[in-house]
């Protein structure tokens, strides 16, 4: 094995961590928009994923370095003299590789499309119960506060005025005006958000959610949560 | 076509059943989607910790089994309609059969 095949295949694990990595990330994307507690890096599982599938494609790259013929075939990639820059392609193509169906007997087809979508699963799953599990014990904190609407009368008109500051001219600012009115839509009764208990927990969440925890913090501490 | 409760929790990630009800709405066809769901293992319900003594604090106060039919269910539903320590969280499950 000559040096610069080892070195291909640390470029091959590099470019196949990034490739997994962006697709894993856009797919949580997708579906969680830009939340706060969703970067895949930010859970072990995330690290998990990365790892095993960069492993994967690196026995692929060997693989191919024994099999032109077999990576040309069935995948379409020309091994190159130059495996530094072989390396960066079977790296670069790595999600094509494991998505890609080898063969099809009875109708099952057998390719790596199943347990890569499987484990992409398993890592949104993961992802998104460390996430609740840290909203959830966040707002616990705060649900003294959303039921005393006595002592805290201005709590959710002061923090939505936060809310609408940081979220002026941002990216994200559709997506919350969209819950926001769905918020002040199922106040009961209707017209008062700051009398209602759910709303002041609905708006916390969605502060939360797209702003992080320190926002909330800072406007209790500085604002005595909708009382100064 | 996608189901409009489902799509509001994973979109969602998972929320409590007083905002969910919230959102969709409570009425008995809503609450028969959700028992339904119950029972495929698509979502599951998860209690918040730390709250007070007189809510549940086991899936098994809510006394739903497997064996429980879509209408008992969507009848134990109706009682925590304003629940706000009782989540409703997608499964692997769901992520695995939404995925693109």
């Amino acid at each position: 094995m000559s040096v610069d095949s080892v070195f291909g295949g640390c470029l091959a694990f590099i470019c196949a961590a990034i490739a997994v990595g962006s697709d894993a990330q856009a797919e949580i994307r997708s579906r969680f928009g830009r939340r706060y507690g969703t970067f895949i890096l930010g859970a072990r599982e995330g690290y998990l994923f990365i790892l095993a599938w960069g492993i994967v494609d690196v026995a692929f790259y060997i693989a191919f370095l024994f099999n032109h013929d077999w990576a040309k075939r069935a995948f379409n990639i020309e091994i190159e003299p130059n495996l530094l820059w072989t390396g960066i392609v079977v790296g670069l193509s790595a999600i094509l590789i494991f998505r890609t169906n080898l063969a099809t007997i009875n109708g099952f087809q057998i390719g790596g499309e199943l347990l890569y979508s499987f484990s992409r699963a398993y890592l949104i799953d993961n992802l998104n119960r460390a996430r609740l599990r840290a909203r959830r014990e966040f707002l616990a904190q705060y649900r003294p506060y959303f039921r005393n609407t006595a002592s805290y009368r201005n709590y959710f008109s002061s923090l939505e005025k936060v809310l609408k500051d940081l979220s002026a001219g941002s990216d994200k600012s559709a997506e919350i005006d969209a819950q926001l009115t769905g918020i002040k839509a199922a106040v009961a009764p209707p017209g008062d958000p700051d009398m209602s208990t759910a709303a002041r927990e609905g708006l916390t969440g969605l502060v939360y959610d797209y702003f992080g925890p320190t926002e909330v913090q800072t406007w209790a501490a500085n604002e005595d949560y909708g009382n100064k | 076509m996608t189901d409009p409760v489902l799509a509001t929790i994973l979109q969602t990630g998972g929320l409590s059943l007083q905002e969910l009800f919230g959102r969709v709405g409570g009425h008995l066809s809503n609450r028969l989607r959700i028992a339904s769901l119950l029972k495929s293992g698509e979502v599951r319900l998860e209690i918040a910790p730390g709250e007070g003594a007189a809510q549940p604090k086991a899936l098994e106060d809510f006394q739903i089994t497997s064996g429980s039919s879509e209408q008992e269910i969507a009848a134990r539903l109706q009682g925590f309609m304003s629940a706000e320590e009782i989540e409703i969280v997608p499964t692997f499950k769901a992520w695995r059969s939404s995925a693109p």
